[in-house]
């Protein structure tokens, strides 16, 4: 069950957007979805979005297949930065429109959501500025019945307020009416208590995928001397994804991938074999790593932005 | 060829497996194979795709009856009240339908996409659009000929093109005769002139098959600009609009022993073909005196059936693999 994304790639012209992506979506889980520009996250979307037509690979909902399957394709919706109505319409009547067209549209809370953003939906769409089409577009997408929904840069033009009603507005989203919600964004700080999984693509490929809640398995800041923070990383072959130096003392984070030599012996909870730490069973990653470090040196889970910039910036 | 044989497998219905999704109910719906560049892709439709299709492309359908319908109660209004005809000119109705039914294919599915309507759905959601556009135009035409016929307006010039043709075919009952009927130029202006009472029939029909045809080729034209992009219409545009006037009028310069004659032969062609699309074939040369047209309905229905069988799978053809791309650099 879920959405299921199987080796998508897609070209314009001899730029390569999605090359081999391959993605699991669970149902009633809010994903983050990072990279830099031209990473791809726009295609991808676009291509569950059903708006764009990948060049190979498939798309499947709850086993069936996406494209071009309209029983499928409307349990899904593209919130980005089109808005599918006429510019010149005003909210309310595009509010209206939605209530025909999608059964179930949840019109209370749309009414919340353009008084939240102060937006006058008497006011036609394109005389709406910047930040307020943008919230109005992905009002709309909020209030929709749909199990999965994609929202494409849902904080461009807003203001730091209004980013910060736009996460709630999700969650709340969200409690209303359970369902997948996928947020590409460059505001990894604004999402961060609202998304549960994250992915991570550069390049048409998929970096990382991880959740949240278990970004201590992937990644760890060491602090103390410089010295004993770079003997332990040499020691345990760690991958170094960002270090910085405060006078003798230095932060280093560091992946936590399964070949490194933190988790032998670290039992993981799991009957595969292998103590390696990788099956999420180690109750408590940060204390193992700690007690291999020793010398000073603190163990704790990086924050999400910091880590996904790292990320990216270390595999470019 | 290769598209025309990859297209038969397009309307292989089947029955789909209901949705199982928790937002919306399964539905049983009919399932098309929808051939594709990995071969694996298929089209679902349903209920909710066609109503949502419908939905905007009434708009256009509307658009185009009411202009069509205030334009020539407009023009027949003011041609009896100043003593000219209008005839319910079908020549800027056909040209009027088939610029609306491409404004209609170009921005249709950029909406409908979006809603979750399948490509199939939106391409024939138009072509259902054209048949109610064409079948309201063709009324209108009907009525606005029998007021003129009523308040008794004169045919005051042949420019209308098509309109003149349905005219001239519905004047004789005898055209539905699969044997063209033969009428010199002088014959043929006495019996306009003479007005005599048009079988009704063959009006709607031919009516209906000019109009049908431009909303077709309207909605190819749609399909193919959107296809193309803004730059490349405008370029595609000025080609035809800039380009072959000036092709025309250099091969009329040319040598008049080489080329010229070829380029007079060739222009010769097409009219020719298109009198033929007209119901019209000419006979003889206009120089020599001896010019006769051949008046019949079925070159027409025949010419209409073709053109718009091409014209809707050239659109579903562009339409298959049409795409809402975000703003991303293309190589």
């Amino acid at each position: 069950m879920g959405l299921r994304v199987t080796d998508l790639a897609k070209r314009y012209g001899r730029t390569t957007a999605l090359d081999g992506m391959s993605l699991d979506l669970r149902p009633g889980v809010v994903y983050g979805l990072f990279g830099r520009n031209g990473a791809g996250k726009s295609t991808l979307l676009g291509c569950l979005g059903n708006r764009l037509i990948p060049d190979s690979g498939s798309l499947e909902l709850d086993g069936e297949p996406l494209a071009e399957n309209e029983p499928a394709m409307e349990r899904t919706y593209l919130a980005d930065e089109r808005l599918p109505w006429w510019p010149g319409r005003s909210l309310e009547s595009i509010l209206r429109d939605c209530g025909r067209i999608y059964g179930g549209f949840d019109r209370e809370f749309a009414d919340t959501l353009a008084e939240r953003f102060g937006i006058d939906v008497e006011c036609p769409y394109n005389r709406l500025s910047l930040g307020r089409r943008t919230a109005s577009r992905m009002a709309i997408g909020l209030c929709l019945p749909v199990d999965y929904l994609f929202l494409d840069e849902p904080t461009l033009g807003l203001d730091p307020v209004a980013r910060t009603l736009m996460a709630r507005s999700v969650i709340e989203a969200c409690a209303r009416r359970s369902r997948t919600v996928v947020i590409s964004t460059h505001d990894v700080a604004e999402f961060a208590g609202v998304i549960e999984a994250a992915v991570v693509i550069d390049h048409g490929r998929r970096l990382d995928r991880f959740d949240v809640q278990d970004l201590y398995r992937h990644a760890a800041v060491l602090s103390g001397p410089a010295s004993a923070v770079d003997a332990a990383v040499g020691r345990l072959g760690l991958t170094v994804l960002d270090r910085e130096c405060h006078g003798m003392s230095a932060n280093v984070m560091v992946a936590l991938d399964s070949g490194a030599d933190v988790w032998e012996g670290v039992p993981d909870g799991t009957d595969d074999g292998a103590d390696d730490g990788s099956d999420v069973g180690c109750d408590d990653p940060a204390a193992a790593l700690a007690a291999r470090v020793g010398g000073g040196v603190h163990v704790r889970t990086p924050d999400l932005r910091t880590y996904v910039i790292r990320l990216i910036q270390e595999r470019n | 060829m290769g598209d025309l044989t990859r297209l038969k497998g397009i309307w292989t219905t089947a029955e789909t497996k209901s949705a199982t999704g928790t937002g919306f109910a399964g539905r049983r719906a009919g399932v098309a194979a929808w051939p594709s560049a990995d071969g694996r892709r298929r089209t679902v439709v349903s209920r909710r795709g066609w109503r949502v299709a419908w939905r905007y492309e009434m708009r256009f359908v509307i658009f185009i009856i009411a202009f069509c319908a205030v334009m020539m109660a407009a023009v027949t209004f003011c041609c009896a009240v100043l003593g000219m005809w209008s005839n319910g000119g079908l020549k800027p109705l056909c040209l009027w339908c088939a610029a609306v039914s491409a404004a209609a294919a170009y921005l249709v599915p950029r909406y409908a996409i979006c809603h979750g309507v399948s490509r199939r759905t939106g391409v024939t959601a138009q072509y259902f659009g054209n048949v109610v556009v064409s079948a309201v135009v063709t009324v209108l035409l009907a009525v606005v000929e029998r007021v003129n016929r009523a308040i008794d307006a004169m045919l005051a010039s042949y420019d209308g093109f098509c309109a003149v043709r349905v005219q001239e075919l519905a004047t004789y009952p005898d055209a539905l005769a699969l044997a063209p009927r033969y009428l010199d130029d002088l014959s043929a202006a006495e019996q306009g002139w003479r007005r005599n009472e048009p079988n009704w029939i063959i009006f709607l029909v031919a009516a209906f098959a000019f109009v049908f045809t431009a909303t077709m080729v309207g909605q190819l034209v749609g399909e193919a600009c959107s296809r193309l992009g803004a730059k490349r219409t405008v370029i595609v545009l000025l080609v035809f609009v800039v380009g072959v006037p000036l092709l025309a009028s250099v091969l009329m310069y040319a040598n008049p022993y080489t080329i010229r004659p070829v380029a007079m032969r060739a222009f010769d062609a097409v009219d020719t073909a298109l009198a033929f699309t007209m119901g019209i074939l000419q006979h003889g040369s206009l120089e020599g005196g001896d010019w006769d047209c051949a008046f019949s309905l079925w070159p027409l229905l025949a010419s209409a059936a073709v053109v718009s069988a091409l014209c809707a799978i050239g659109s579903m053809l562009l339409d298959r693999r049409r795409e809402l791309r975000p703003a991303v650099a293309v190589g």
